[in-house]
């Protein structure tokens, strides 16, 4: 188990006339490798949850486990949390402040007292993660970019730590499709090739329904589903729906016919999924029609 | 008749012109906008669409070409507050538009700088406000609301100005999805019912669906003009724009191609259902 949190409350301004319960009761595992999608509307404490597991915020009570050691102890090492779990906040390029590309990128390194070829290893690895060319690159201002480069060098600062996790907050927020399908195919390609952990937080159930293995649906500051997105959509479609969170436009369009009493399967997670079904059931509504006939 | 309200002709855009960083950002554009009308601009960062909205109220001049607001050359240097009193905008960032420490006093600004009475001051903030339907935040600190209910103050500050035009630049990319319904919601019904002509640009395809006409802008010129369907069925021109066409509208392409009675023109959920329930 990567990350394990066991009867986890969070309140913000305890005691205060302005307490607000922002994680209530909050029961999760985590395995290594595992690539999850957080989805819940603003203020339901999806922000609040990741901070917890790298210890930025400590649970007013339960436990926070990383790799079994518990971190809402005090005196623990947080500087360890904090480089075995990668956290990229919203809008992470206004963090961005060094003077090139490469200094900011090895700020990290720096930090951890790695030696001069290694920090020039980690950068140029980090910046082949997110695609981007390190001789066009490195030297250059990181304010001279467009807004999704940005972002992905602000990315390869956190990856240049070498996480074992990576949490991020709306990586997509304020990007064209173009920037927002890049940098998506990028977390999935680190997902996939360097077996690093992955959850990411996001309001488009589209893309996150194709990306992940696992989503978690959370509501007012608990979690309310748990599982591979198909299930989800299969099986609880209906409660999503009452919780305002939408189902992607194929998924919602097959949801829809069954309530018309059509017999179709409303897992569905993309266009392509969508089609098959459907062609699929007009295939045994022409069986079914010439059995008829035979008979 | 139905009168031509915005007129741009042969417009060019260009930043740092004679430098060695010189960009086109317009490119001879050509576009007509009638009362009441509901356009979209859609296109990829850097197509110009920022650019363009900024030439509707004279935040840009044009560097060759013209354009008219209501017969107004934006160029007459003597009608820039006029123009810019019928021509009202809303930017992406709710936060960076937001000035004073109560709603009503937010919405009122503009109305102080035009020197009204206090009466009729009061009677257009309470109706910007009830057309908005923020009227029970009036006493709000505007930064206790949500992203969308700053959006929608922000509006309620244009119209309280009886502006013609809206224009909105992006208004929804850092809203989330109820944010979004919420912002969207208000300024269609702004277009039906208060008959304001709308200029909303996105690149969020799914808010361009009710539209009147989209544009889409690429590098500076325009690419596609027409009704919704019209473009939205051009799904392989718009995806080498890198613009994303809506899944329903993706599957009902698809499935027309498939030989099944749907038409390539579906844009919402519901004709779509409606179409199948047909025959699965």
């Amino acid at each position: 188990m990567f990350i394990r949190l066991e009867n986890v409350y969070y309140t913000y301004n305890l005691h205060m006339p302005f307490e607000t319960k922002a994680l209530k009761n909050i029961n999760l595992d985590i395995k290594k490798g595992e690539f999850i999608g957080l989805i819940g509307h603003t203020g339901c404490g999806k922000t609040t949850l990741i901070q917890h597991f790298n210890g930025l915020l400590t649970p007013t009570s339960g436990k926070v486990y990383v790799e079994e050691m518990d971190i809402s102890k005090k005196g623990i090492d947080l500087k360890l949390i904090r480089q075995k779990v990668g956290l990229v906040f919203q809008y992470p390029e206004n963090q961005i402040f060094e003077e090139t590309i490469f200094q900011e990128i090895a700020f990290g390194p720096k930090k951890l007292g790695l030696p001069k070829d290694e920090i020039e290893k980690r950068v140029r690895e980090a910046l082949k993660m997110v695609d981007l060319d390190y001789n066009l690159y490195a030297e250059r201002s990181p304010f001279t970019l467009s807004g999704g480069e940005m972002r992905r060098v602000a990315l390869a600062s956190i990856l240049s730590i070498r996480p074992k996790m990576l949490i991020l907050d709306e990586p997509t927020a304020n990007l064209d499709p173009q920037g927002r399908n890049k940098i998506l195919s990028e977390i999935k390609a680190i997902h996939d090739n360097f077996g690093i952990t992955v959850v990411l937080v996001s309001h488009n159930m589209e893309k996150v329904a194709e990306m992940v293995d696992r989503l978690l649906v959370m509501n007012k500051g608990e979690i309310i589903m748990d599982g591979p997105p198909r299930e989800i959509f299969a099986k609880r479609a209906n409660d999503l729906l009452k919780v305002g969170l939408g189902l992607p436009q194929v998924t919602q369009c097959m949801y829809e016919l069954k309530i018309r009493g059509k017999d179709l399967y409303t897992g569905v997670l993309n266009v392509n999924e969508a089609e098959k079904e459907i062609l699929n059931n007009i295939k045994k509504l022409n069986s079914q029609l010439k059995k008829y006939e035979r008979l | 008749m139905v009168s031509t309200l915005i007129k741009i002709e042969n417009l060019y855009h260009i930043y740092n012109q004679y430098k060695k960083n010189q960009i086109v950002a317009l490119d001879n554009i050509n576009l007509e906008i009638k009362k009441g009308e509901f356009v979209s601009i859609i296109g990829s960062n850097g197509s110009g669409k920022s650019t363009l909205a900024r030439h509707l109220n004279c935040l840009l001049l044009p560097t060759s070409g013209n354009v008219w607001v209501d017969g107004i050359n934006t160029k007459d240097k003597d009608k820039v507050w006029e123009i810019r009193q019928k021509v009202g905008m809303v930017f992406q960032n709710p936060d960076n538009q937001i000035i004073a420490t109560t709603v009503e006093d937010d919405v009122a600004f503009g109305l102080e700088n035009i020197g009204i009475s206090r009466t009729m001051m009061q009677e257009r903030v309470n109706w910007a406000l009830q057309v908005v339907e923020m009227e029970e935040y009036k006493k709000c600190e505007p930064h206790l609301l949500s992203g969308g209910q700053k959006q929608r103050v922000a509006i309620a500050g244009v119209i309280a100005m009886h502006s013609a035009f809206l224009v909105l630049d992006e208004p929804t990319a850092m809203l989330d999805p109820r944010g979004r319904k919420e912002v969207v919601d208000i300024v269609k019904k702004l277009n039906r019912e208060e008959n304001i002509t709308v200029i909303y640009i996105t690149h969020l395809m799914e808010e361009a669906v009710e539209s009147d006409k989209i544009v889409v802008l690429d590098k500076g010129k325009i690419a596609l003009m027409g009704r919704p369907e019209e473009v939205f069925s051009k799904a392989e021109t718009l995806k080498n724009l890198s613009l994303d066409v809506p899944q329903i509208t993706e599957l009902a392409i698809r499935l027309n191609k498939k030989g099944l009675d749907v038409s390539p023109y579906t844009l919402k959920v519901e004709e779509m259902v409606d179409q199948l329930c047909l025959f699965v």
